[in-house]
């Protein structure tokens, strides 16, 4: 297993040196010269030949690669063209929040998916059923933004619930900056005003963002967990004087989830790499945006960093799904082929 | 011990409801071991699905079902659990896939002594060891840790059949527990099963189509065609002297070591659909001894010299010497 490991950290090396390829060279080739963007149209050609020198972006594009992966190899991501911080201290400013906004979304999609999967399965072609089902296909079917309006509209402005924006009410209530997840710091430090005050900031926008994956976890769950109970298994189970919510379980879920493990890793990833449209409708101080906006301004080195950041938590995310996968179904032995 | 009157299942279908099982009657003893024989889809599994309260939810139940005189076919589901894996126990014909395959073998075992039993874990897994190394299954003690996965189908079955008597059941039903099995494994599993009725005490319903089985392990035997009973005898009576027809055949299309045929007996025609069965005798079709009224009317399961029969041929000899 250990070797397997080892073998699956190996083998994410070149995933990720072909990934900072493209994305070094897509922006140098498609996204507009972030000269004139940084400097003003109407910077002198000096000032501008300057810059760029500065940033070494006169170089021919293989040396620039070479010289930015030097830079990574040490740990030095470059500077933002913009606000000339690191790039490791902007992007690390706000993927706390982020980070923050996917557990819950992923927490929330999870619970949600998982249980009305289950009820759909356990009472299939039942109104029950088919209520859960509707209520996912519409979860798939809409879109983000407007969702997330709609729960803006209705359970901040009509019912006044929750609140429609940022992390917490006011910059004083922060926690001390320990992991700068406010949940996980307020918990850390016992500070229970601001763990109930950013858990109510967090409610809407982890559901909104959540709500598809609830809804594509809840699809995968019920025709998974509706194949398992028709096995030769559930029949020994039964057998034994089992009743149906020890059968379901104890023998259903515990096989019936493996596939869904995997549907959960790819849609934690996909969240971890921002939110774009959520954080914009919730002012939701996370990377998603940041990125956006720093696409759009040309700002290369903070979108190489988004990008290889993101890229190495998805090969991560897979790899841990692969781990859960030997851990949950004992068939599943890693390596052993090879040996 | 176990008394099945007048079972009748039918399925619920869209076409109409299928008659799986119709009319079946028999007892099944405090010791013995009684065989139910037959060919593929006539009614055997589902006779003792019911008995175990297994059937799918569109099966429509008919009859008495009566343990120690007690109907379980009264009883509600939560009542039913106290007796399934408890007083009546059952394995299946797939060892293969009817082991849960993320679960311990030994907590699959446990999970039935738990099920009926307020005792610890610990004392649970001990039984479990216990019951593993009376199925015959070498280094007990390690072997509850496999999963099922690790091991060989003969070893499953013996799992199977381990859980199934994790409660001391009064019944055991096995539902043809070696056909899945290799030639060699099926004698170890059958010889188990013979052992294991002495050592615990128990009845055993053994389902099978395999009539060289039933000689050797079975008290008496029914024979089933389309869904009904058409002969319940002692195996002794039954392989001396075969009375019904379809029995005959069955008998007479087993190969022999004694004799020297050249081609094997068997019986004309095929089984009729369950659907669409003839308005007489289900076998009349089929039946050398066919006689007219078994054409237009279906014969009644009557007492005939100790055994049961469900054939004109023997309604005539009864009446006769009623008269």
């Amino acid at each position: 297993m250990i070797k397997y490991i080892i073998k699956r950290i190996l083998q994410t090396i070149p995933v990720l040196i072909g990934v900072s390829i493209i994305v070094f060279v897509i922006l140098r080739v498609f996204a507009p010269d972030p000269a004139p963007i940084v400097l003003g149209d109407h910077a002198s050609a000096e000032a501008t030949a300057a810059w760029r020198e500065a940033y070494g972006l006169n170089e021919p594009i293989v040396m620039q690669y070479l010289h930015y992966m030097q830079g990574v190899l040490t740990g030095d991501f470059g500077d933002s063209y913009f606000t000339k911080t690191s790039v490791a201290q902007e992007i690390f400013s706000r993927f706390p929040a982020t980070i923050e906004l996917a557990v819950g979304a992923i927490l929330f999609a999870s619970i949600f998916g998982i249980l009305f999967g289950t009820i759909a399965a356990v009472k299939k072609g039942t109104w029950i059923d088919n209520i859960s089902m509707l209520f996912s296909l519409v979860g798939v079917a809409m879109p983000v933004f407007w969702l997330g309006l709609i729960m803006i509209i209705f359970f901040s402005g009509f019912l006044g619930l929750f609140p429609s924006t940022g992390r917490i009410s006011s910059p004083l209530m922060r926690p001390d900056d320990i992991t700068g997840l406010y949940v996980i710091d307020s918990i850390l430090t016992g500070d229970m005003k601001a763990l109930k005050d950013s858990l109510w900031h967090l409610t809407l926008p982890a559901v909104v963002l959540g709500m598809y994956s609830m809804a594509i976890i809840a699809r995968m769950t019920r025709s998974s967990l509706l194949e398992v109970l028709s096995q030769d298994y559930i029949r020994t189970a039964k057998a034994k004087g089992l009743n149906s919510k020890q059968i379901v379980l104890r023998h259903g879920l515990r096989n019936g989830l493996i596939p869904v493990i995997t549907v959960i890793g790819l849609q934690f990833g996909t969240m971890l790499g921002g939110a774009l449209l959520t954080e914009s409708v919730f002012s939701w101080p996370g990377i998603g945006a940041y990125t956006v906006s720093c696409i759009l301004k040309s700002d290369f080195p903070v979108v190489q960093g988004v990008v290889l950041l993101v890229a190495t938590i998805f090969v991560t995310l897979n790899l841990l799904v692969d781990i859960i996968y030997a851990v949950v179904d004992p068939r599943i032995k890693y390596g052993k082929k090879e040996e | 011990m176990l008394e099945i009157k007048n079972l009748s299942v039918g399925f619920q279908q869209k076409k109409g409801t299928v008659n799986a099982v119709r009319d079946v009657s028999f007892n099944v003893g405090d010791d013995e071991i009684v065989a139910i024989v037959g060919e593929s889809g006539s009614g055997k599994s589902v006779s003792s699905l019911a008995v175990m309260g297994l059937l799918a939810d569109n099966a429509k139940i008919d009859g008495e079902i009566l343990l120690n005189g007690e109907n379980l076919l009264l009883k509600n589901e939560k009542e039913f659990q106290e007796v399934r894996g408890n007083k009546i126990s059952m394995i299946f014909q797939e060892p293969m896939t009817s082991l849960n395959p993320t679960m311990r073998v030994g907590d699959q075992i446990c999970e039935a002594i738990l099920t009926h039993e307020k005792i610890s874990k610990r004392e649970a897994m001990g039984r479990a060891v216990e019951l593993l190394c009376s199925v015959g299954i070498p280094a007990p003690d390690k072997r509850v840790k496999d999963f099922p996965h690790q091991m060989s189908g003969g070893m499953r079955q013996r799992v199977m059949i381990a859980m199934a008597l994790a409660c001391r059941p009064k019944i055991l039903i096995a539902d043809e527990p070696t056909t899945a099995l290799d030639v060699t494994i099926q004698a170890q599993i059958m010889k188990l099963i013979q052992d294991l009725h002495v050592s615990y005490n128990m009845a055993v319903i053994l389902i099978t189509h395999d009539l060289g089985v039933v000689a050797e392990v079975a008290d008496r035997v029914c024979v089933m065609y389309c869904g009904q009973i058409v002969e319940n005898a002692l195996v002794a009576d039954l392989y001396d002297n075969p009375k019904h027809p379809y029995t005959k055949g069955l008998l007479e299309s087993i190969p022999r070591i004694d004799e020297d045929k050249e081609r094997l007996y068997m019986i004309d025609g095929v089984v009729p659909s369950p659907q669409n069965l003839p308005e007489g005798c289900a076998f009349a079709p089929r039946c050398p001894d066919c006689m007219e009224i078994c054409k237009k009317s279906r014969p009644a399961l009557v007492e005939s010299e100790g055994r049961m029969l469900r054939c004109f041929l023997y309604h005539s000899v009864c009446e006769g010497e009623q008269k």
